[in-house]
């Protein structure tokens, strides 16, 4: 057997008990194993089953879904029967935007082998081929980033939505993500509209400053600090830039110091403001355009309205890197370490061979690489799993 | 208490209020078919079914008495579930919650919180204004077009949504529309009421036809048109990126000026003048709808149909069939 499904059949067999779904019987199972083959529309009686499937198959990606279904194994959605679907949030670092992200890029020529640093080439500098792979890699700023997003969201489903604790599941995907669940009963029959409007919500896409900073007539009204939602959180921010500001260390535009006085009571009373000149208007708005950017989650807006998606099995190993799909409270997400605390294989270790450059990385605390390709390693499972699952590596 | 009042169950018979006239009266199929006291009721639900169909707003019926006013709510409801077309249970869930608002907008604030207890809410009441339960928010607000509505732009805590009175009635407007479209079993009736259905049926195909032969068929839309295009239709608002996005689509693939200023007809701020010229100039400009990239960042693309632009989507979809 391939030994890197050999060390995902030792984790599922030894860690088989920290794997859960809810409500096992209602969800539609998917796997993919180490040669491809995808196994769709399985329903399992119960964990145990689950359990006992994974160390089975040993799959290299084992997904289950949002939807609570009558039939989960019926094969198309109308069989299937749709009870209800917990909404989800997805938060990957590829949509971030962040240079860290791009940490340890590289590419190799799918025909020749070739192989580089960085972003790929137009074509191969050495066979002139264009189908090139591009190759990323895991880096703890990326994660850090996403990480943030996520603990974003969690306060704003707490403090908006009101869902909390054990309404909410979060995990890490084993990645370069993280996953937030509402299993809340209230929001299971929520439909595809109502779950653009929430992810519209978090990402601050449907936020309108012209309705937050209202005018009619000579009569500007303006959020307040004990306003929920981003009217609160953009009153309160204000608040605060206009009090800090008294002794001019932040620069306000001119339009709002002048009145300041008026706005602190706008935002803090609610008492509206008279005869606003054209530039307050503007730079009041431009303002809270400029704080929901800085606070907005950037959630990947096309997976929240579908209801049809299938997500990783909390505790379940990624494909593409080895981790653990590590579920956590939301206490347990602020000093979560992907690179450390997500590992699940073993340290046996492995003799590997590149085939693509390997940056510098760390895993579990140890530091490993950087390695030129065509050069044979001897790494502990857990990074080697890592430099194989990537794509820039093979055991020889 | 409101609760009690009588003249409650009159406008709103779709209340448990209505539900407990129906039993302490016993009222069954038969007397709703034959009862000569009930003819009114038969005559008003006739009314308002083929006011549904016409498009049309019935309030002749307003004042009736509690259970005259329930017979013909439930008429209304059995002789449409009997007749069973989906795009009739469009129009009646239209007509009878529009009718709905014209009574609802004049409610004080805890009447409507009452209203919105029996159409599923949870509301509390806070001075002149009201908390709704933030799940019947968006299921209300789903269908509710403007920026106003949008939950970034108010104020959410906790789990509910303060709104006002009037913003109230509008939205329990829409639920009363959602909970209509549920989907009810079909009822056997007798003669007098399936001749009402057998009527209403015959409008309805009329409709129906009138329709089809002004409008082309649909099949290669995109999602994210088709929604817009449905959007339009029921007269929702649009932000402006959502009226040029469906207007450059339609011109592109062949719709005249006219036919696009109709699907704008429903608008509730429709101008004619304005939308003609609106529409004229993008025409004139041959602007492209905007590409899947910058639909998406727009909130506008509902799926990931593997396409760069809309308009591909099409040319794909009509190569297929
Ligand atoms: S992918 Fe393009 S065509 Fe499809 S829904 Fe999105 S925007 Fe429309
Ligand atoms: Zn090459």
């Amino acid at each position: 057997m391939n030994p890197l499904r050999a060390a995902f059949r030792e984790y599922y067999a030894l860690r088989s008990r920290s794997i859960f779904v809810p409500r096992i019987d209602l969800r539609e199972i998917m796997m993919v194993t180490f040669d491809g083959t995808v196994i769709r529309h399985v329903s399992v009686k119960n964990l145990e089953s689950l359990r006992a499937m994974l160390a089975r198959e040993a799959p290299r990606h084992a997904y289950y879904s949002v939807g609570l279904y009558e039939r989960p194994a019926a094969k198309s959605m109308a069989e299937k029967g749709l009870k209800g679907a917990e909404v989800l949030f997805d938060i990957d670092a590829d949509h971030l935007g962040v240079d860290e992200c791009d940490y340890g890029l590289a590419w190799r020529c799918k025909s020749c082998g070739e192989s580089g640093d960085g972003a790929p080439p137009d074509a191969c500098p050495k066979c002139g081929s264009r189908d090139l792979e591009r190759l990323d890699w895991l880096s703890e700023g990326c994660l850090e980033a996403a990480k943030r997003e996520a603990i974003r969201l969690l306060e704003i489903l707490e403090s908006d939505l009101g869902v909390s604790g054990d309404e909410l599941m979060v995990y890490y995907t084993g990645h370069r993500g993280y996953h937030v669940r509402i299993l809340s009963e209230r929001f299971l029959g929520l439909g595809k509209e109502e779950r653009r409007e929430l992810a519209s919500h978090v990402s601050g896409l449907s936020f309108d400053p012209e309705e937050v900073f209202y005018v009619k007539g000579s009569v500007l009204t303006t959020p307040r600090v004990d306003e929920g939602g981003w009217r609160g959180r953009i009153a309160r921010e204000m608040l605060q830039l206009l009090e800090g500001s008294s002794g001019g260390k932040t620069a306000l535009p001119s339009s709002v110091a002048e009145r300041r006085g008026e706005l602190v009571r706008a935002l803090g009373e609610g008492v509206p403001l008279i005869n606003p000149t054209r530039a307050l208007v503007r730079d009041l708005r431009r303002m809270a355009e400029e704080i929901v950017q800085a606070r907005r989650v950037r959630i990947d807006e096309m997976v929240t309205p579908d209801t049809s998606r299938l997500t990783r099995i909390p505790n379940s190993l990624h494909g593409k890197t080895g981790l653990r799909a590590m579920a956590l409270s939301p206490d347990e997400l602020r000093d979560f370490q992907p690179l450390g605390d997500a590992v699940g294989l073993s340290d046996d270790q492995i003799r590997v061979f590149t085939t693509a450059p390997v940056p510098r990385f760390r895993v579990k605390g140890e530091s490993f690489g950087p390695y030129e390709p065509g050069v044979g390693v001897d790494l502990p499972m857990f990074a080697a799993a890592l430099i194989l699952l990537k794509g820039r590596g093979v055991i020889p | 208490m409101e609760e009690h009042d009588p003249a409650l169950a009159s406008r709103y018979p779709f209340t448990s209020l209505g539900e407990r006239l129906i039993e302490s009266e016993g009222l069954t199929e038969k007397d709703l078919a034959y009862d000569p006291l009930l003819e009114q009721s038969r005559r008003h639900a006739r009314g308002r079914l083929l006011s549904a169909v016409g498009g049309g707003l019935y309030l002749d019926d307003l004042y009736l008495p509690p259970l005259d006013a329930v017979a013909t709510y439930l008429i209304v409801r059995l002789v449409s579930s009997w007749i069973g077309d989906p795009f009739l249970n469009r129009l009646v869930a239209e007509h009878e919650s529009k009718r709905f608002h014209r009574l609802a907008r004049d409610e004080p604030i805890h009447v409507l919180a009452w209203l919105g207890g029996e159409l599923g809410a949870a509301i509390r009441l806070d001075g002149e204004r009201a908390w709704i339960d933030i799940s019947s928010y968006l299921r209300a607000a789903a269908g509710l077009g403007g920026p106003r509505w949008r939950l970034a732009n108010r104020d959410v805590r906790s789990g509910q949504v303060l709104v006002g009175r009037r913003e109230l009635a509008r939205l329990l407007q829409e639920l009363l529309r959602t909970h209509l479209l549920e989907p009810t079993p079909r009822p056997s009736l007798s003669p007098p009421l399936r001749a009402i259905g057998t009527e209403v049926t015959r409008r309805l195909e009329e409709r129906k036809s009138s329709i089809q032969s002004s409008r082309p068929s649909r099949q290669a839309l995109p999602p994210c048109i088709e929604r817009l295009v449905e959007k339009a239709e029921r007269g929702e608002n649009m932000s402006h990126q959502e009226r040029f996005t469906l207007a450059a689509y339609l011109l592109r693939v062949g719709w005249s000026v006219d036919r696009v200023v109709d699907l704008f007809r429903s608008a509730p701020d429709f101008k004619e003048r304005v939308a003609r010229y609106q529409v004229s100039h993008i025409a004139k400009g041959g602007y492209n709808p905007p590409n899947c990239e910058t639909l998406r960042s727009w909130g506008i693309c509902v799926e990931d149909c593997g396409v760069k632009s809309p308009l591909s989507y099409g040319r794909r979809g009509r190569r297929r069939r």
